[in-house]
């Protein structure tokens, strides 16, 4: 039981990181789009 | 489905008491009544904005406000109304309702939760803080471009552009925690045999909801961005004089903006079938349909902003592209009205509120989505664009297929969150008077547009004296008629007749089979779905 969420939070942060990552690059494309406009 | 027995255990209870209680804590019911009640309070101040707007209206002439102020009042009204009661309100569902009915003990990241809320008070203070602050001599007053931001006049305005730009920031990095804080949730922490197609249609209109969220909002981030450079640092990327260029903000700020029409609704068309097959006693219609058409609406709601704009100059390929994707739109729309009105179908159906809100909202955002077809007409927009047609078009479309779907979820789930029934008689009296004065409100804008009233100008010609005088009156009663919703809302939450673990006779889906209210710490025994 204790193993299974420890295994759900670490999936769970990993997940988040990803999003919050792809989240924050494409806020910097998104003025990079307009500087080469 | 079917489910296990749900056991419970009362070492969980513990929490702190107070406002600490509310700083500090990570229950996801907690976090949803904060979202929910803050939702209430900001829907309060942004109806009082525009019943300012609505008075100025009451007849040709300026007579209650300059028109500096009355610009103001316009941007205020729309931001406050869209980020501050609309979504944090659909959020608020989102916390409380995901993780009972998908047999979760609480969201995945609950601290990223309880920082995504608090967020929320700060921006909601820089949005208004500058309307106070001009009273005592500083600054010039709030943001007065509209909620859009649009420049040049974004760059040349006072402090409360600064003060509006600052807020979206705070407003957006809540609002991709709420989502990514979501799709980690559904992914991860539904209950054993509930696979994805399982899911309630409320968590499916959230899933998609949430991916809209993070493709969408760090783009309105980036623009507001570099509008504040622009503004400080010497910058020209949306200064023509400059050699920067202004429709570039415009194709920036609505690749969010349209979009964010779909935020807002995305959640509402999933718990709206779900109130359906409750009151109509029977299984939701076209269960894969409805999740493949919300899909479908997310999909194409990120390639067809450009039609906020037609008027200002594209190729003839463009605009053709933009009106036909805008179109598209109505096919899997049409799609769930199918289903929404098929579930009813020969169901033995009842009317309590939340029913009554559900029938009454499907009529009336129906208006909402035809009349949106119109303005998607490249030809017939030339005509309607920056009119009153607009404002009527957008409230059916947000206030009726918005609020009034909320105020549908609302009663539908008060008495889960509170363990009382509400005032069944004040809930009709609130929905008789909402649907008849919000028609009373809206209809004459759509009149008015048509004959060519501009929209956000306090002043008019004085052949459309009648009619605002009309959506004055009707405006005043829509106001006063949301007393009755906060009277119900408290009064209900203070006391009442004991709500049953199935409030409803249809109910169906887990967050039924917890008592009313759940515990604190809901599912201690993780439920298991058949």
């Amino acid at each position: 039981m204790e193993k299974d969420k420890q295994v759900v939070k670490k999936s769970s942060m990993r997940i988040a990181y990803i999003l919050g990552g792809l989240a924050f690059a494409w806020y910097l494309l998104s003025m990079f789009t307009v500087l080469s406009h | 489905m079917s489910t296990t027995t749900i056991a419970h255990d009362d070492a969980h209870e513990d929490h702190p008491t107070g406002i600490m209680r509310w700083l500090t804590t990570t229950n996801h019911k907690d976090i949803g009544t904060m979202y929910l009640t803050f939702s209430l309070i900001m829907f309060l101040v942004g109806g009082l904005m525009v019943l300012a707007i609505r008075a100025e209206l009451f007849q040709p002439g300026l007579q209650l406000v300059n028109p500096d102020f009355y610009n103001q009042l316009i941007g205020v009204h729309a931001l406050i109304m869209i980020f501050a009661a609309l979504m944090p309100a659909a959020t608020g569902f989102a916390n409380w309702m995901i993780p009972l009915q998908i047999g979760a003990p609480d969201m995945a990241l609950p601290r990223l939760n309880n920082w995504g809320f608090w967020l929320l008070p700060p921006s909601a203070i820089l949005l208004t803080l500058p309307f106070t602050l001009a009273l005592f001599g500083i600054g010039d007053g709030a943001i007065a471009t509209g909620w859009t931001f649009y420049p040049p006049l974004s760059v040349q305005g006072g402090i409360g552009v600064d003060f509006a730009i600052f807020a979206v920031h705070l407003l957006g990095i809540s609002s991709v925690m709420g989502s990514i804080n979501i799709i980690v949730t559904l992914f991860n922490m539904r209950a054993p045999g509930m696979t994805l197609m399982k899911m309630p249609m409320f968590a499916w209109g959230w899933l998609i909801t949430a991916f809209l969220l993070v493709a969408t909002i760090p783009v309105l981030a980036g623009a507001v961005t570099m509008l504040l450079t622009d503004r400080h640092f010497g910058t020209h990327f949306f200064d023509a004089a400059g050699g920067g260029d202004p429709i570039m903000f415009q194709h920036l700020f609505w690749f969010f903006g349209h979009p964010e029409v779909y935020i807002l609704l995305l959640p509402v068309w999933g718990f709206i079938p779900q109130i359906l097959e409750t009151f109509s006693r029977k299984p939701m219609y076209g269960y894969k349909a409805q999740v493949y058409s919300l899909w479908a609406i997310g999909a194409l709601a990120v390639v067809v902003w450009a039609h906020h704009f037609f008027t200002a100059g594209m190729p003839v390929p463009a605009l053709l592209y933009f009106m036909y994707s805008t179109m598209a739109i109505s096919l899997p729309l049409a799609v769930l009205f199918f289903c929404w009105i098929k579930t009813m179908w020969k169901g033995s159906m009842s009317f309590e509120t939340p029913m009554l809100f559900t029938v009454g909202w499907i009529i009336l955002f129906g208006i909402g989505g035809l009349t949106g077809l119109v303005l998607a007409d490249v030809a017939a927009d030339a005509q309607y664009h920056n009119s009153y047609f607009v404002v009527a078009h957008f409230h059916y479309t947000l206030f009726a297929g918005g609020i009034m779907g909320i105020m549908a979820g609302t009663y539908y789930w008060l008495p889960k969150m509170t363990g009382h029934m509400y005032s069944e008689k004040l809930g009709k009296l609130h929905f008789w008077l909402t649907a008849i004065s919000f028609n009373l409100t809206f209809i004459p804008q759509f009149f008015v547009g048509l004959a060519g009233m501009p929209r956000r100008i306090p002043d008019y010609a004085l052949q459309f004296a009648e009619f605002n005088m009309i959506s004055s009156i009707g405006a005043f009663i829509l106001g006063l008629s949301q007393l009755l919703f906060v009277y119900n809302i408290v009064s209900c939450a203070r006391g009442g007749k004991k709500a049953t673990a199935q409030v409803w006779e249809g109910a169906k889906g887990l967050e039924w089979t917890l008592p009313s209210p759940p515990p604190y710490h809901s599912f201690t025994e993780q439920p298991v779905v058949k």
